[in-house]
């Protein structure tokens, strides 16, 4: 499940617990700055082997937009 | 007192051409060298750039110089060789040898290494070429111009990414103000398209899919670029003694250094590098014409470069003219600062500031005059040349109209 995934892989980023992320949380506020940001891309991108594409990067704000990215990547990627 | 220094010759070759007429020209009339990359390896995303895409190594260098030459330092070469001849210095060996040479680099010798890495770990050879060291060291370029040209003083390297070249500039005035030395050969050079240097500037995620609109509403990243530039600086007494034609007087510099965040620009750092080189060359904030921009095309640089403008200039920025000649050159990383200097400098000798190409409209939080689309003939007493490095490493230069 990609929010599972997504939950975990930030949690490793930020020395946290996936149990403690939730969808609506600012990445601001759980002090991921774009180099964060972009660090936590690169390994979700390896592990579904996917691209989000740099156009989405910047309206990446909470954990739910990172999520939602990346479920309608994988569903494409499983519809082709 | 300390000296003054001035700026006797300039030598470039990058995208826009092989030599400073080129550049200059190139750069008046409006004119961008980003162009689609042809010959990169397909697996690169990165699909523009400001290449030198004409450059024959074999048109400059003989086949007993080349094996010692990257293409950095082959850049780095040409444009000193230009930058002496213009100065009337080639051929003069005894203020020459004398003279120092700066070179700043934010890459070093990429084509070089990442051959050598790709013969041992793709192709499973066991031995590399014996002057692998000596052509890919960050300073073979400046070693090689001292070769080349004969410069004996003080040589050495500087690196501060995409400030190197400042960082240099700064270095020989220093030298100069000190007495140290009469002249000092200064810029700065680097050759980024490279396989892997490419991919790593891809996973940043700060490089744009077209083109660079610095300050535009659409801005979508900066564009790599490659090149060298070099300046030669001299005592303004030296260069008296002499009568040779003086470009400008480099009559201040400010450094600074973020000490934050590494690749996010800061308002307050870059403020107080401007500062600093408004102080440093005794010059009042309303004296200022013309900044040659930083100006990435960034989505973070070109909003915090404004702000910081507004908060250095108050209510002289919005008659400044600031534009940001990358939108042409492209980002030539440790070579950029250098090319901006040279064009900073021909907008203070012609009277003539060079416009920001691409540019759609003005950005949220982008207020300021970019000389959009038009070079503008306008006089130029003063202008700065900005600088600001991922690490947070600031550099800024102030230029003057040499009164002759």
């Amino acid at each position: 499940m990609v929010e599972t995934a997504v939950f975990e892989v930030i949690a490793s980023h930020i020395k946290s617990r996936p149990e403690a992320i939730t969808r609506e949380m600012p990445l601001e506020d759980l002090g991921i700055d774009s180099l964060g940001a972009i660090t936590i891309l690169y390994e979700l991108e390896d592990r579904y082997d996917i691209e989000v594409p740099n156009e989405v990067f910047d309206s990446l704000h909470v954990v739910n937009d990172i999520v939602i990215q990346l479920e309608q990547l994988v569903g494409n990627k499983a519809s082709v | 007192m300390m000296r003054e220094v001035c700026i006797t010759g300039l030598g470039s070759i990058c995208g826009l051409g092989p030599t400073v007429s080129d550049y200059w020209s190139t750069l008046t009339a409006g004119k961008s060298a980003i162009r689609p990359l042809t010959d990169v390896n397909p697996g690169v995303k990165i699909k523009v750039g400001a290449t030198a895409a004409d450059f024959q190594a074999d048109q400059y260098f003989g086949p007993n110089e080349l094996p010692l030459l990257d293409r950095f330092s082959q850049f780095a070469v040409i444009s000193a060789r230009e930058a002496l001849t213009d100065a009337g210095l080639e051929n003069n060996a005894a203020v020459v040898g004398q003279a120092a040479a700066i070179i700043g680099t934010g890459c070093g010798g990429k084509q070089t290494d990442e051959e050598t890495y790709q013969q041992l770990y793709q192709q499973g050879r066991s031995r590399v070429h014996p002057l692998t060291i000596p052509k890919g060291m960050p300073s073979a370029a400046a070693s090689m111009v001292s070769q080349h040209l004969g410069i004996k003083g003080p040589v050495f390297s500087t690196a501060s990414a995409c400030a190197s070249s400042a960082h240099a500039i700064i270095q020989g005035r220093m030298m100069i103000q000190s007495g140290l030395v009469d002249v000092a050969l200064v810029g700065g050079t680097d050759a980024p398209f490279t396989y892997g240097l490419l991919k790593a500037w891809e996973a940043l995620r700060v490089v744009s899919s077209d083109t660079c609109r610095p300050f535009s509403v659409d801005r979508s990243g900066m564009v790599l670029g490659e090149g060298a530039a070099m300046l030669v600086l001299e005592s303004e007494e030296h260069a008296r003694q002499r009568g040779i034609r003086v470009y400008a007087e480099l009559a201040g510099c400010g450094m600074s250094s973020n000490a934050g965040h590494i690749t996010r620009p800061d308002v307050g750092g870059i403020s107080i590098a401007m500062t600093r080189a408004l102080e440093d060359a005794d010059l009042a904030a309303d004296a200022v014409q013309y900044i040659n921009a930083h100006g990435t095309g960034t989505v973070a640089n070109d909003v915090a470069e404004t702000e910081a403008v507004h908060r250095v200039f108050g209510a002289h920025a919005p008659s400044l003219m600031l534009s940001s000649t990358k939108s042409m050159h492209g980002h030539a990383l440790g070579a950029s600062s250098a090319l901006e200097l040279v064009a900073t400098a021909l907008a203070i000798y012609n009277g003539v500031v060079p416009p920001t190409a691409n540019f759609s409209g003005p950005g949220e939080g982008c207020d300021l005059d970019y000389v959009p689309g038009t070079a503008r003939e306008h006089r130029v007493d003063a202008a700065l040349s900005n600088a600001f490095a991922f690490g947070g490493l600031n550099a800024v230069i102030a230029l003057k109209a040499f009164d002759s």
